[in-house]
């Protein structure tokens, strides 16, 4: 698949302090990614850096084989940046601050209307075209902000938080038209909501401390760094003899107790069964099988140390 | 490059119409009383023997011009930079920030002549001045290129500076010299010998002096538009290159 943004070593200091260390990685044209990570991880910067808002301090960024810096008006064209805040001037109404920056893209009018009609209508905007952008509420800023992003039919999109401050029906309305340009635009987002990362992503990536310390699709980070179910059994009492026998189960990874209960992870259900067979003939009073998800990943202790 | 921006500019004030009108009236009105009218009791004649109330009409139409950009590029580069709003999405557009500069400065420059106009007319009905047509579109022209040097001037304070208070003094401080040491309203002659040449070579001093000159007694003098001018095509590069590096962009 061929690369839509590609970072060669990008890094940024703030005040000397590193931001984004030297990150090095590819995004295939059509895909879409999320970046997630702690607060002052590094994901808006990264993203900043990627829409061309601030220039990396060392390293090169390419869109489409042009380098950010070095090609500057025709990348711009290319990119459409969605902030996390509204930066739209609030004395004008939404309709013109599209229009306006539209126009500064040199798209048409006539073309200009088509996009605004067609994205406001997606993101049911239509009745506030016409109100202030300063009389709004910051989640329907939001959905404006989406619109403007696209106005100029950018091939890659990058959008901080794309559902931040937004109501059900709003987030539900935008996912549906981000899963619409999924594949005709290289889609690239950074959201707090490890929910929607789970259902909308090609690809994660998990940022600490400005590296990226976990890259793929959430199964394969799930099965690369934890394993795939976690398991807790309640006995009636679980002698120390027993605890033991089931810890050296081979296919039982991180086991743990509390009082009665055993707990632990396991690639397969069916290691589950290997400990059903080892601790027959003792009581059980509860099972409980889940499959780890997101937030499990980034608890644990992977998240935070990477997997070097 | 620069249509989007008399578009927004149209859109802006079609949001105040009225009070814009109200204010294109009332400001020189308010010039006249406040500056002119104490004034004209002290300085009936010029050291060159012009009316004072004909002398002083170019640098009126100066105060009004200064006194209407500052508004429109605080806003732009001052307001809309520091809270984020307006300025960054049109930074991440194809144009260089050479032609955001020239956009918005044209776009204020322009506006700000539509004020002069209407400038000129009051002053022109109240003020005991008579001047041929043509003298208008000279002082338009040269108004046209002080507006330059006095745009920059404010682009450059509102780049330079964070803080509201920091912008308020630096552009008061500003005002009170243009009004008072660049021969707007007080002839260089009534200046200490080497305090007024230096205050001549300030470029609205020039332009003021150049303009004058022209239409008092039709010479022109060519270094007093050359120099300005030059002075505005690098004084606008210096503002592209300062707005690339506080945006770090």
């Amino acid at each position: 698949m061929e690369a839509s943004v590609t970072l060669k070593k990008v890094g940024k200091l703030f005040n000397d302090k590193t931001i984004i260390a030297g990150l090095t990685f590819g995004v295939e044209k059509g895909s879409l990614v999320a970046v997630i990570g702690d607060n002052n991880a590094g994901k808006s910067t990264l993203l900043k850096v990627l829409a061309g808002v601030e220039n990396p301090e060392y390293g090169s960024v390419f869109i489409n084989g042009l380098d950010i810096v070095k090609r500057r008006a025709e990348v711009r064209k290319m990119i459409g940046f969605v902030p996390l805040e509204s930066d739209m001037d609030p004395w004008l109404t939404v309709e013109q601050n599209l229009r306006f920056i539209g126009s500064l893209y040199g798209e048409a009018e006539d073309v200009i209307t088509d996009r605004i009609t067609q994205y406001s209508r997606a993101l049911k905007l239509e009745e506030v075209l016409h109100v202030n952008a300063g009389e709004l509420s910051p989640g329907i800023l939001k959905r404006a902000l989406i619109v403007r992003a696209l106005v100029h039919d950018p091939n890659v999109l990058i959008i901080d938080e794309p559902t931040a401050f937004m109501d059900a029906e709003a987030n539900r309305l935008t996912w549906d038209l981000l899963r619409r340009l999924h594949g005709a635009k290289t889609i690239i987002y950074a959201s707090y909501s490890l929910a929607e990362v789970e259902k909308a992503h090609d690809r994660i990536l998990i940022l600490h401390a400005g590296r990226v310390i976990l890259d793929g699709s959430l199964d394969k980070l799930l099965e690369s760094t934890l394993e795939f179910h976690q398991f807790q059994i309640e006995f009636e009492n679980l002698t120390d003899e027993l605890y033991k026998q089931l810890t050296t189960i081979p296919t039982v990874v991180t086991p743990s107790r509390i009082n009665n209960i055993f707990h632990f992870y396991g690639r397969s259900r069916k290691v589950f069964f290997q400990v059903l067979e080892r601790a027959a003939g003792a009581v059980m009073k509860d099972v409980t099988i889940k499959k780890l998800g997101l937030q499990d990943l980034m608890d644990s202790e992977f998240a935070r140390e990477g997997l070097d | 490059m620069i249509v989007p921006f008399l578009k927004r500019r149209l859109w802006l004030t079609q949001q105040r119409l009225f009070s814009t009108l109200g204010m294109a009236f009332l400001l020189p009105l308010l010039l006249h009383v406040s500056i002119n009218i104490p004034m004209r009791q002290v300085v009936v004649r010029t050291i060159r023997n012009i009316p004072y109330q004909q002398w002083v009409f170019p640098g009126m139409l100066m105060i009004l011009a200064v006194i209407t950009l500052i508004p429109l590029l605080y806003r732009e580069f001052f307001d809309l930079r520091i809270y984020k709003k307006g300025l960054p999405p049109i930074t991440l557009t194809p144009l260089t920030k050479y032609n955001i500069i020239i956009s918005v400065l044209f776009t204020a420059i322009l506006e700000s002549l539509v004020f002069i106009i209407f400038g000129m007319i009051v002053f022109t009905i109240i003020m005991d001045v008579s001047f041929v047509w043509y003298d208008y579109l000279i002082m338009l022209f040269f108004l046209f290129l002080s507006n330059c040097v006095l745009g920059n001037l404010i682009v450059t304070v509102a780049l330079l500076t964070e803080r509201v208070t920091m912008f308020m003094i630096l552009v008061i401080t500003i005002f009170c010299f243009l009004l008072f040491g660049s021969g707007l309203l007080i002839e260089f002659e009534f200046f200490p010998v080497m305090l007024g040449t230096t205050l001549q070579l300030f470029p609205t001093s020039m332009l003021i002096t150049g303009l004058r000159m022209l239409i008092f007694t039709g010479i022109i003098n060519w270094t007093y538009i050359i120099v300005p001018c030059l002075i505005i095509i690098i004084w606008t590069s210096f503002n592209s290159e300062l707005l690339r590096r506080k945006l770090n962009q």
